[in-house]
């Protein structure tokens, strides 16, 4: 690197390193009284998850726990990255203030300065009362997440915890998160990709409905170390309640039923059907829904292209930069084969077209 | 009218891939996403490779002999388009020393039109920027649970 652009870098990388710290300061002021850790695995990877106040956890965890393995007394386990997450209305621990300034703060929240080389921050402020910050150092595989008030946490963020910072303590060269639904079985699973109204989760519930399990709906990892797999995180699913009525069976498992005009009803699937959720599938293939209205759903091969475009762009725009997530993507629709699937009105024919592509696949791998 | 510099993109802005003979690209900050078809793909290929706008014209003229002003004109107006578009930008720095490294074709083949497809449908998600207040106790200041929220100081 040319001398003369070293010395603003490592300033910028000093900024970086005092704030962490004085974020890790504030954590341990905050969790004094308490902390209740998580201990997930996703991938063969360990996230644990810590919570400085019980309101805080209970809040979050649900959509997570799915992923909890448990504590084995008297063992220490290792884990692979760690997560500190704290708010100030139960705890009273105030964020440190920022030594950026508000425009450094741009598209999406990357905070300028601070989110790039070795830490990762995200700031978000909806003006409405939802107020985070979550900053991750990628050496340590550390981070900190801060809420101002765990009670005015958005709909979204309670759905999909801590999406940013698992996203940054799992994705590695061959492994990265993606706006995408997964559902299969024992013959693997299909990743459903496609931007909001595709009919992403209508289909992902049908096929829970129609026996298969559900990997995810709208975040999962994937993994393309070896054979391409897709892995869940969070037990819930995110639909309009106009939709609801197609899937009568879910109504005793929506958390709640309050919701604002633009926010979706959050379903919790774990509970709907304990035996139905699946962490870890070989993935073999990439189907992008669209809402046809046809008597009978179609499946057809489509480009990677098309895949790609119904991947990426959602995936790219909703998670925090990695700058080689769109390669990862394309990589993932070279090794899998990929097809649109033209929805009926009819919700049993898309899951029976894919349960029918599951058998032809399985059979060829 | 192109001038004899090369481009710049913004490797934390601009992401792209090329599959199958298209080029997708994704714009971070607008949300704006694009399609390149036809020959769009090669005219971007040789921009990442640093040639200058005027070069990237002789060159595909090179590639495809026959109607020069055809392939000159259309050139010009994709580069033009992704200039428009803030996909790339005119570097400061004079021309690349290597020329063309780019594989052409053998035999020549006919000239295809270079398509771009603009998607704007995902602009949505980076639309909602609220902002910042700087309060008197300093940025950021939480508020209280319940607390409306303090107007611009």
């Amino acid at each position: 690197m040319p001398a003369q652009l070293a010395h603003p870098l490592r300033r910028l990388d000093s900024r970086a390193r005092r704030y962490f710290a004085a974020l890790e300061q504030a954590y341990g002021a905050a969790a004094s009284e308490a902390d209740r850790a998580l201990d997930l695995v996703i991938a063969d990877q360990r996230l644990r998850v810590h919570f400085a106040s019980s309101e805080l956890f209970e809040e979050l965890a649900p959509a997570i726990d799915r992923l909890q393995v448990p504590e084995t007394p008297g063992v220490l386990v290792h884990a692979d990255s760690r997560l500190h997450v704290w708010d100030t209305a139960s705890t009273g621990v105030r964020v440190p203030p920022f030594p950026w300034s508000p425009d450094q703060v741009g598209p999406g929240g990357s905070v300028i300065g601070y989110d790039e080389q070795r830490f990762r921050t995200l700031y978000r402020d909806d003006g409405a009362g939802f107020h985070s910050l979550a900053m991750y150092d990628t050496a340590r595989r550390v981070g900190y997440l801060w809420f101002a008030d765990h009670a005015r946490i958005d709909w979204y963020e309670r759905a999909e915890p801590l999406r940013s910072a698992i996203h940054w303590s799992l994705a590695a060269d061959r492994r990265f998160l993606a706006h995408a639904s997964a559902v299969g079985d024992e013959r693997g699973a299909v990743l459903l990709a496609g931007r909001g109204g595709a009919g992403k989760t209508t289909t992902t519930l049908a096929s829970l409905a129609a026996g298969l399990r559900f990997v995810g709906d709208n975040y999962v990892l994937l993994s393309l170390e070896n054979q391409p797999e897709v892995h869940g995180l969070y037990g819930t699913a995110k639909l309009w309640p106009e939709t609801l009525a197609l899937f009568p069976n879910l109504s005793p498992y929506v958390r709640t039923f309050d919701v604002q005009p633009g926010e979706k009803l959050v379903v919790d699937v774990g509970r709907y059907r304990p035996d139905g959720l699946a962490s870890r599938l070989p993935l073999r293939a990439v189907v992008a829904p669209t809402v046809a209205g046809r008597k009978d759903a179609l499946l057809r091969r489509c480009s990677r292209v098309d895949a790609l475009l119904a991947l990426a762009p959602t995936t790219v725009l909703q998670l925090p930069r990695t700058g080689r997530g769109l390669g990862r993507m394309a990589d993932l629709v070279k090794a899998v084969p990929t097809y649109t699937l033209e929805l009926a009105d009819d919700l049993s024919s898309g899951p029976a077209a894919i349960s029918e592509l599951l058998d032809e696949l399985a059979g060829t791998s | 009218m192109l001038r004899a510099k090369n481009f710049h993109v913004d490797p934390g802005r601009v992401v792209h891939e090329t599959i199958d003979d298209e080029t997708i690209i994704i714009d971070l900050d607008t949300g704006i996403y694009y399609s390149l078809r036809g020959s769009a793909p090669t005219i971007w290929a040789l921009v990442m490779q640093g040639c200058p706008g005027t070069q990237i014209v002789e060159e595909m003229q090179r590639r495809h002999p026959g109607d020069a002003r055809k392939v000159s004109d259309a050139t010009t107006e994709l580069i033009m388009r992704l200039l428009e578009e803030g996909l790339i930008a005119y570097s400061g720095r004079g021309a690349h020393p290597e020329g063309v490294t780019e594989h052409s074709p053998d035999p020549p083949e006919a000239f295809s039109e270079p398509l771009l497809e603009k998607y704007d449908d995902m602009e949505y998600f980076l639309l909602l920027d609220p902002i910042h207040e700087v309060e008197e106790g300093g940025w950021p200041s939480a508020r209280a649970a319940g607390a409306p929220p303090a107007t611009a100081g």
